[in-house]
């Protein structure tokens, strides 16, 4: 983020020096604005979705009569602004039994942890196919993939937090069952996550897409991690669902038994930033899956030039922009596959899924381990340029 | 002058931890001392990014913030002290325990004085790959690649070695904690739940 804001300050003032602090602020804002947005859209999205899937039309009535007469997909567009409005506006209330402290800490932390997962995530490049681009991220740690894992931990802390922080057993046994199922499949995560990591020898998530660039054996079209590492990637997908508590895997909150689950006696702002966590975590696993599996901001073979002139039209900073518009459609393309696995399959039973989790998910994600690292010695021994 | 940010990081992070291990042991609710502990255990992985061995403090957060803690947690929410409100927390021994602490803390300064402390950066030479220009020479920093050179290769047995341990540990905890199967019911102790 820095060297790019610093160029884009210079060249738009000519020559201003900002602050050091400047781009920490200007990337804090961003990220927040498009956590709020992105959200809006995502549950808009998911709800017509829904409606598609259920031959219905989802929400019609909140907007512009005249777009919602044209298709379903025009339709609605107001309905969750107006939603959130609602939500911000009720009551804040604190139920009296509830133990102060960690009923107010939970959603502080679900919302901390949620906003500092997007710190390593690369969206763009500048500089393209030359020695040295610089990836647009907040910052592109040298430890990325492991700083999301961990920053990730955090959800299942403040989950815990509010079921047992709230005094109630539908919470308590809501959030026990979601600590359990994050935990038990955080681990397969992380081992469908060591084989991209052994085939591109880092875990900075810009050094992931780059090297998926570069391609395997030479091949660009083989670079994708989604052809050497495929088990990876359907361990990692399944994973996701069940890390971000997403139908199948929505025992936490599973209506008919548990009320809400942990987020039984939350309502107003709290409760928004629960939901609003749960919706970016959702995007955010997209973001990471696009990072490490789909090759990024980048297409094979494709390497858009540093600025478009059209002619009449000169467009500065084209190859930032055409890797942000491949990285969303990507993103969104993945968005749009976990609304089809939710609202299509049956939920499981928790025994089913500890099951599942443990005997099924583990091995393979190992297999994919031993796959990789056997693909990574034959680069490194066959190709040279060994990644890693 | 420059305002160099690291010394008063470095205090805010010594103040963050000392006051949240304060909190773990004088707190009144079990649980509120395990949210101190993760306090505390986040201040330690920020001392490790402050020294700029990021690796060490991602590791730190995952395995005792997101393993251990809330393995803690877990237990703590199965003990019949959940929701009391005013636990005990001092000890009713204070003069044997503050022998015991002071013992504690010879015993690491001692340690601490009599070391001579590296605080160079490993300036060994890794090759490393980029997408580019194929291998090239790393720079000198304490990067992942360093401590990946440096554990598999002059530190291969230890790192096994602890391995194995752990491995140890961890049977020898089941078969302590496993009742022994007795004559009337073979299956003591590892009958399966069925929910």
């Amino acid at each position: 983020m820095e060297p790019i804001f610093e160029q884009f300050v210079r060249d738009l003032t000519g020559g201003f020096q900002i602050p050091f602090w400047a781009p920490m602020l200007v990337s804090l804002g961003l990220v927040l604005a498009f956590i709020a947005l992105n959200a809006m859209f995502m549950i808009w999205l998911e709800r017509k979705i829904c409606g598609r899937i259920q031959r219905r039309l989802g929400p019609m009535l909140t907007g512009p009569k005249a777009w919602a007469r044209f298709s379903m997909w025009t339709g609605g567009w107001f309905q969750t602004p107006c939603d959130s409005v609602k939500l911000l506006l009720k009551e804040d209330i604190v139920p009296a039994q509830v133990d102060r402290f960690g009923f107010m800490l939970a959603p502080v932390l679900i919302f901390m942890a949620a906003l500092a997962v997007y710190v390593p995530l690369p969206i763009s490049s500048t500089a393209h196919g030359q020695p040295s681009p610089i990836v647009v991220a907040v910052a592109d740690l040298d430890i990325g993939l492991l700083y999301v894992v961990a920053i990730t931990t955090l959800t299942i802390l403040a989950i815990l937090t509010a079921g047992w922080a709230s005094n109630n057993k539908y919470s308590l046994l809501g959030g026990m069952r979601a600590g359990v199922q994050i935990l038990s499949y955080e681990i397969p995560m992380l081992f469908a996550l060591m084989g991209p990591m052994v085939l591109a020898g880092s875990l900075s998530l810009g050094d992931l897409v780059l090297v998926q660039h570069a391609g395997l054996f030479g091949v660009p079209f083989l670079g994708w991690f989604l052809v050497p590492s495929f088990l990876g990637a359907v361990v990692y997908l399944i994973c996701a669902v069940a890390e971000t508590n997403r139908p199948p895997f929505d025992m936490p909150e599973a209506e008919q038994e548990l009320v809400a689950g942990f987020s039984t006696e939350y309502t107003a702002m709290r409760f928004a930033m629960f939901y609003l966590a749960e919706f970016s975590n959702t995007f955010v696993v997209c973001m990471i899956f696009t990072a490490v599996f789909l090759g990024g901001w980048t297409l094979p073979g494709f390497v858009p030039p540093g600025s478009l002139n059209l002619g009449f039209f000169h467009l500065p900073y084209f190859d930032l922009l055409a890797g942000m518009a491949i990285f969303f459609a990507k993103a969104y393309a993945v968005v749009l596959l976990l609304m089809w696995i939710r609202w299509t399959f049956p939920r499981l039973r928790p025994d089913h899924l500890m099951t599942f989790g443990w005997k099924f998910l583990l091995p393979l994600s190992f297999l994919n381990l031993l796959i990789c690292t056997v693909l990574a010695a034959v680069q490194q021994i066959y190709f040279g340029g060994n990644p890693g | 002058m420059i305002f160099d940010p690291n010394p008063v990081a470095f205090w805010l992070l010594a103040a963050m931890v000392t006051g949240c291990a304060l909190a773990v042991i004088r707190a009144h609710k079990l649980y509120h001392a395990g949210l101190a502990l993760v306090g505390t255990l986040f201040g330690v992985a920020g001392l490790y990014g402050l020294l700029q061995v990021w690796f060490l403090a991602g590791v730190q957060v995952l395995v005792y913030v997101g393993a251990i803690v809330i393995l803690l947690l877990f237990a703590i929410m199965l003990t019949h002290h959940m929701m009391t409100p005013n636990l005990k927390t001092l000890s009713t021994q204070p003069w044997t325990a503050a022998a015991m602490c002071l013992m504690l803390l010879a015993v690491l300064l001692g340690g601490i004085l009599s070391s001579t402390w590296q605080t160079a950066p490993d300036t060994t030479v890794y090759p490393t790959w980029t997408s580019q220009s194929g291998f090239q020479v790393a720079e000198a920093i304490p990067s992942v690649k360093a401590l990946g050179f440096r554990l598999l290769d002059p530190f291969t047995l230890p790192f096994e070695m602890v391995s194995v341990l752990i491995l140890v540990a961890m049977i020898a905890a089941l078969a302590v904690a496993r009742k022994p199967p007795t004559p009337e019911d073979p299956a003591e102790g590892c009958e399966e739940v069925v929910p």
